[in-house]
């Protein structure tokens, strides 16, 4: 498979959009939602957005980990890591840059001597921990079911190899909750359809999303992230809305299958089970919508070694983040876009990672000119 | 006295005692030794030198410091002599500056002076001053390099650069990113395989030939660090201008493109040392592109997009897709961070 010529190439996706200008009906708005942030950066970087007919709105969700979360896990392991030099800190590199209430972020806290590593992935995080015996690494665990293989397989190797300096902050979310919340709100109600996150389902299975689509009645298209894969995806989903049906289909078939990563999802429920409620930014408390690790798991648990405390979310009062991530506003209705808020001086989420919308807008230069 | 040569760096070499007298004359001299340098005085008295003279100063420490196509020692020289070369100027002397931590192997010292030494003889560039200092162990990351490099632009009309202008070409000699993947895949936690080496590369040759034989060139750029991104970035900047880039121009290596893709990094934002940018005027591009092909380093050479304008009251750079749709490039704020997922 030639992966770039084949996928992102004018060849390959101009026939999608004349498919897409004939199929759309020109009396009708079609709405929908990618939920994903790879999705939202893709439509930007590859300029698909500009391209699609006038007809389609894509609503950008809230599925970018690092947009959600709120930032007081990351107060949370600086303070303790400043009261405790024998602590280190590992965590995806996205998550160097987000602003704490304070003021503060990893990166500047690295800045000032704490051991913190952004890694690509927690093998990484994992050696040091190996080459550091009298020290304490803490792999602050974040994102959807995309990277919760990663964290289980860690896991399984550091009880398997009886390692006791390895601790697990877990902060992963539950794709499932996120959608609920996004399909019974005011916005969600006004979609026509859904495209579906790519490598959570490659982790739980296109099946994970049936339950939702014959509830909701929307369809709901598994997307590749190429504009290839996104140009198709749009254009199966207007079909469905055409013809009435709300069914879930995988455009990503050389990735996604029904079932998903079956021995990972063995893995995830060996070690980990839902939380009773979740503060996430943006969507508020949502019940059984994060994990933790099982009670018999408390050894790695960092939250119960170290006694982390859950505290509320802080957004700064004019950032819309949260309204954007919900798709009830777009990044240029926020005063502060692009303005105060920018990637190099971010005030929330959705500006500091590479897959926020504000972020995506930014990077293809559109302004409130 | 110790045998150096399967010794170690320590404290007294930085000293400027005898121990340094021995380094300096069995590891450094015999690598850069020349009349100038040989004098092993404070300072280096030069040749009268013609026409305007040029400074420019670079600083590497470069981690890992030894990496396919290229090393620190070979960086440091390239650094400073592509610095000069964007200026129109051609490179004649280099000094060197050594900060070196305690503890390091004196073998790898004399692997990075030999990489100086060998472009050095290859080009007639002297270093004709230098300095060496150690720190303590813990105080530096094994080997930084400093150098400065002196040279001269005899070409009056170089001295007043034309302003760029609407319809000016915007040019690159070759592929972009390749150092910057080059570093990554020799860090040894990011484990992927590829052939593709740094770019590393003296481009004064190429570029003087540019400067001296062509009409129009008004300005070179080398992206470094940041990218084509931050030098499209700076250069629209200076010239408060709008740029026009086409991205499907931009030279791009597959096994670069699909590193970025897995990694989630953007080419655009990696760094280049054997590549620049020019901005050249319209009627004579053509006969610039053409001598950049016949140069070795030169041979991808592309136009890769042309000034839209020159606003005066805004810079931006802007890209159009290889879909036909639009966006910017962004001036990138700092290090690229793989994505999560």
């Amino acid at each position: 498979m030639k992966y770039i010529e084949e996928f992102q190439t004018k060849e390959a996706v101009l026939p999608l959009l004349q498919q897409l200008e004939e199929e759309v009906n020109p009396h009708k708005k079609y709405r929908f939602m990618e939920f994903c942030g790879g999705h939202t950066h893709s439509l930007f970087k590859s300029g698909l957005i500009d391209l699609l007919p006038e007809q389609i709105e894509m609503v950008h969700g809230p599925g970018c980990p690092v947009c959600v979360l709120p930032s007081f896990p990351i107060s949370n392991v600086i303070e303790l890591m400043e009261n405790d030099s024998s602590i280190m800190l590992s965590t995806y590199a996205d998550l160097m840059r987000v602003p704490t209430e304070e003021g503060d972020s990893l990166l500047k806290a690295k800045s000032r001597g704490l051991s913190i590593f952004p890694i690509y992935s927690p093998l990484e995080a994992l050696n040091v921990a190996k080459e550091n015996p009298e020290k304490k690494m803490i792999f602050l665990a974040i994102g959807f079911e995309t990277t919760i293989p990663a964290t289980v397989a860690i896991l399984d190797q550091v009880i398997k190899e009886k390692i006791s300096n390895f601790f697990i902050y877990c902060n992963h979310l539950n794709t499932t909750l996120a959608l609920e919340s996004i399909l019974t709100s005011e916005g969600g109600k006004k979609l026509d359809g859904l495209v579906g996150p790519g490598h959570v389902s490659l982790v739980t299975g296109s099946d994970f999303f049936k339950d939702h689509a014959d509830r909701f009645q929307k369809p709901i298209v598994i997307s590749g992230f190429t504009p290839y894969d996104l140009a198709k995806s749009i254009l199966l989903l207007v079909e469905q809305v055409n013809k009435g049906e709300a069914q879930v289909e995988v455009e990503y078939s050389r990735a996604v299958t029904r079932e998903g990563n079956t021995s990972s999802q063995k893995l995830m429920n060996q070690y980990l089970e839902l939380r009773e409620i979740f503060e996430w930014r943006g969507l508020g408390e949502l019940k059984k919508s994060a994990f933790k690790l099982k009670k018999q798991y408390q050894d790695f648990d960092a939250k119960v070694v170290f006694d982390l405390k859950t505290m509320e979310v802080f957004d700064h009062p004019q950032c819309l983040c949260p309204k954007v991530l919900m798709g009830e506003a777009n990044p240029l209705d926020c005063k502060l876009y692009g303005k105060a808020c920018t990637p190099h001086s971010p005030y929330g989420p959705c500006m500091v990672s590479s897959e926020g919308a504000c972020s995506a807008y930014f990077a293809a230069g559109k302004s409130h000119e | 006295m110790s045998n150096l040569n399967e010794a170690t760096i320590y404290l007294n070499h930085g000293a400027g005692g005898r121990d340094f007298d021995q380094l300096l004359r069995e590891i450094i001299l015999p690598a850069l030794g020349n009349p100038i340098l040989n004098q092993t005085a404070d300072g280096a008295i030069l040749p009268t030198v013609k026409g305007r003279l040029v400074m420019a100063t670079d600083s590497h420490v470069v981690s890992p410091r030894i990496f396919p196509g290229g090393s620190l020692g070979k960086l440091a020289f390239c650094g400073t002599v592509n610095d000069l070369a964007m200026m129109g100027a051609k490179p004649l002397y280099l000094t060197l500056g050594m900060i070196i931590e305690e503890g390091f192997q004196v073998s790898e010292l004399e692997f990075h002076l030999q990489e100086i030494a060998t472009l050095s003889k290859e080009f007639n560039i002297p270093i004709v001053a230098g300095d060496t200092k150690v720190v303590e162990r813990g105080n530096g990351d094994g080997l930084f390099l400093s150098t400065t490099g002196l040279g001269h632009i005899e070409k009056e009309s170089l001295q007043n650069k034309q302003e760029i202008q609407q319809g000016d070409v915007i040019m690159i000699n070759g592929t972009i990113g390749d150092h910057g993947v080059a570093i990554l895949s020799a860090r040894e936690n990011l484990d992927f395989k590829t052939t593709l080496k740094s770019d590393c590369a003296a481009l004064h040759e190429l570029t003087q030939s540019l400067w001296n034989e062509c009409e129009g060139v008004k300005v070179m750029r080398d992206p470094t660090r940041g990218g084509v991104a931050a030098a499209l970035n700076e250069l629209a900047h200076g010239a408060q201008a709008v740029f026009n880039i086409e991205e499907e121009k931009l030279p791009i290596a597959k096994p670069v493109a699909s590193i970025c893709e897995l990694m989630g990094l953007d080419p655009l934002e990696l760094a280049n040392e054997g590549k620049f940018l020019t901005i050249v005027k319209e009627e004579n591009a053509q006969q610039v592109l053409k001598l950049m092909k016949q140069h070795p380093l030169g041979e991808e050479a592309r136009v890769i997009g042309t000034v839209q304008s020159e606003n005066k009251t805004r810079s931006q750079v802007l890209c159009e897709t290889i879909l036909g749709g639009s966006r910017i490039i962004s001036w990138p704020s700092g290090h690229q961070l793989p994505r999560i997922c």
